[in-house]
């Protein structure tokens, strides 16, 4: 089956910037953002990318996506590479910031963003108040983006991405800014997504994210590939499992933790956020 | 190219609300300029209260208009690399599109500029015929002092067949400073076959006096200059007539002017958009304004400040020039190239 997206040996670097910058005078540093990435991905197939801060996800993203050139390496897109529309146009992509023209309304931007998609101006119509509708921001359609809060702007965002029912869906920190409803959209959108067969590649610092809607996670560190598996596997295997309980009063989590306890086993109290990737990242450093 | 790309980068280079103050603001200028022209001064040359609302208007319009586009177009490729790329590259797309969408964007927010302009200075206008600077004449140079007869001279480079009805000889008479404040002077302009005309004005300084060259006039010309009354010494340095022919209307005057505000505003804008695209805006903003300035390589910005000059005159400024021309298309098709290599560097920094 022909892969929908295959990395080789992807290296990037970004040059630091420097008032000479326009004259080249002086010694330029450079950044090692990515280095030797392989990565391959099968049609229907959902991938989360974790990693630190700096680890090189959102510059991936960015080159799987058409924005960054990479320096090395290869990346084919549906068998083409990331330089042709007709690849481009079978990706949707939610960038990390939410870059959208500030001077334009959610609607008139939508209408831009379908057009330079090739669609005429019945399915244009019908596509952007559709995609408004379903981010649940129909009522602020003339509203310009520049007004939206981050939240309205990531639902903007998640329209955007998903306006051209994409085959291979980018998605950088999908749920930063979204409220309890946009986390429920969101989820939404990716079941909608998956049902038609489409890929999902995105990027998160969240175990909860990753856990939820990835088959496969990989883990990035220091612009390599340090893991690269199932959630379980890379994540926490079945002697690391995360419960969620609710409506239970401390007196009764304490009688819990005690019961855990007697059974060998430990209960590990996050009232808010969750787990999250630094014990992993820790052990995967500490394995070297 | 996209017309919503183009109406998205037009609307960043010229914001619309500032567009439409401005043009109000030029037109309430244009309205109300006649009354500070000095009475009876527009009797003395007809097109110079015209002339006067033109210098007046583009002057504002100048600091209106200019740094706001050369600003705004220097900064079209920070915009780029901070958020456009982001959703514009990823879609199916080539970059050549928004580099043509921002250079037509360019295009009509300079035409819309210097469009607000030309209506604001043409719209009140009297429609005085303009006549056009073609040449300065050769002649000797005078001293005239009180008690002193009629100056006659033979203008041998001059055939007045030649000219179209409507010419005129423009005449710059002085008065010679420390003689006295001013003198009347009577200028006369004579054919072969004895057809004349006449005016006769009060000269102090420098001062503008039209000849009008009579209808059907054939052969040389002779001109003749004389002191009426006493005053002070009248001198008339070299090189101070020149031939002026109709050059064809009010309004073509008004679309001549039209383009030449229009070129100089595109390539100015154009300039400062590839500059932009390769230093920091400030600094490309910095240099093409350097350039604009009065005293700059006047073919960059279609020799505009030569042009405004005659148009305070009540002249129509010559037409514009094939080098004005290829120099403006030259720099619109320069800052388009470095526009659009700047935007397939990606970003310097992660």
């Amino acid at each position: 089956m022909p892969l929908v997206l295959e990395i080789r040996g992807l290296g990037k670097s970004f040059g630091a910037r420097s008032s000479l910058a326009l004259l080249r005078l002086g010694g330029r540093r450079r950044l090692q953002v990515l280095a030797g990435v392989d990565l391959a991905l099968e049609p229907g197939a959902r991938v989360g990318l974790c990693g630190p801060n700096g680890s090189g996800k959102s510059t991936l993203l960015r080159i799987v996506a058409g924005i960054e050139p990479p320096d090395t390496g290869l990346v084919r897109l549906f068998g083409a590479t990331p330089a042709d529309p007709a690849a481009r146009r079978r990706i949707g992509f939610l960038p990390e910031a939410s870059p959208f023209p500030a001077e334009l309304s959610a609607r008139a931007a939508l209408e831009l963003f379908a057009s330079l998609h090739g669609f005429g101006r019945r399915e244009r119509h019908a596509r952007v108040a559709a995609s408004l509708e379903r981010v649940g921001l129909a009522d602020q359609a003339a509203r310009a983006l520049g007004r939206f809060s981050k939240g309205m702007l990531r639902r903007f965002g998640l329209a955007h991405a998903f306006l051209a029912e994409p085959d291979l869906v980018l998605l950088d920190e999908p749920t930063a800014g979204l409220d309890a409803a946009g986390h429920v959209l969101l989820d939404e959108l990716l079941r909608e997504s998956a049902a038609r067969g489409a890929t999902l590649l995105f990027a998160s610092h969240h175990y909860e994210d990753v856990a939820r809607h990835a088959e496969r996670v990989v883990v990035l560190v220091d612009g390599r590939i340090v893991a690269d598996g199932t959630p379980a596997g890379v994540l926490g295997g079945p002697e690391r499992t995360l419960l969620e309980i609710e409506g239970l009063d401390a007196t009764a989590i304490a009688e819990l933790a005690r019961e855990v306890a007697r059974r060998g086993g430990r209960v590990v109290e996050r009232h808010a956020g969750g787990p999250d990737l630094v014990d992993l990242l820790r052990r995967s450093r500490e394995r070297g | 190219m996209s017309a919503g790309l183009v109406r998205l980068s037009l609307w960043r280079v010229l914001p619309r609300s500032f567009w439409i103050g401005a043009t109000a603001l030029l037109l309430v200028l244009a309205w109300r300029v006649p009354e500070s022209v000095p009475e009876g001064l527009e009797t003395v040359l007809p097109a110079l209260a015209d002339g006067h609302r033109r210098q007046t208007v583009w002057a504002l319009a100048l600091v209106l208009f200019l740094p706001l586009l050369v600003s705004r177009s220097a900064g079209l490729a920070r915009t780029w690399r901070a958020s456009d790329v982001d959703w514009f590259a990823p879609l199916p797309v080539a970059r050549s599109r928004y580099v043509l969408s921002s250079s037509a964007a360019l295009a009509l927010a300079a035409f819309l500029a210097a469009g607000s302009t030309t209506l604001a200075s043409e719209l009140f206008a009297a429609g005085t015929p303009a006549r056009r600077v073609v040449r300065t004449l050769e002649h000797p140079a005078f001293l005239a002092v009180e008690g002193h007869g009629p100056l006659r001279w033979s203008q041998a480079d001059l055939d007045l067949g030649a000219c179209a009805p409507g010419s005129a000889l423009l005449l710059r008479p002085t008065v010679a400073p420390g003689s006295g404040p001013a003198v009347t002077v009577r200028a006369t302009l004579e054919d072969a076959h004895g057809q004349r005309s006449s005016t006769e004005q009060r000269v102090f300084g420098r001062t503008r006096l039209l000849l009008p060259i009579p209808a059907g006039a054939r052969g040389a010309a002779s001109v003749t200059l004389e002191r009426v009354g006493p005053g002070a010494v009248l001198a008339l340095p070299r090189e101070s007539i020149d031939l002026l022919l109709p050059s064809g209307g009010a309004t073509r005057m008004g679309l001549e002017l039209l383009l030449r505000l229009f070129l100089a505003f595109l390539a100015w804008s154009a300039l400062a958009c590839g500059l932009g695209a390769w230093m920091r805006p400030v600094y490309a903003t910095g240099t093409t304004l350097a350039l604009a300035l009065p005293g700059g390589p006047q073919m960059v910005g279609a020799n505009l400040a030569e042009a405004w000059r005659l148009a305070g005159e009540g002249l129509a400024p010559p037409a514009i020039g094939t080098e004005e021309l290829l120099v403006a298309l030259a720099l619109c098709a320069a800052g388009s190239l470095l526009f659009a290599r700047a935007l397939g560097r990606g970003r310097e920094e992660p």
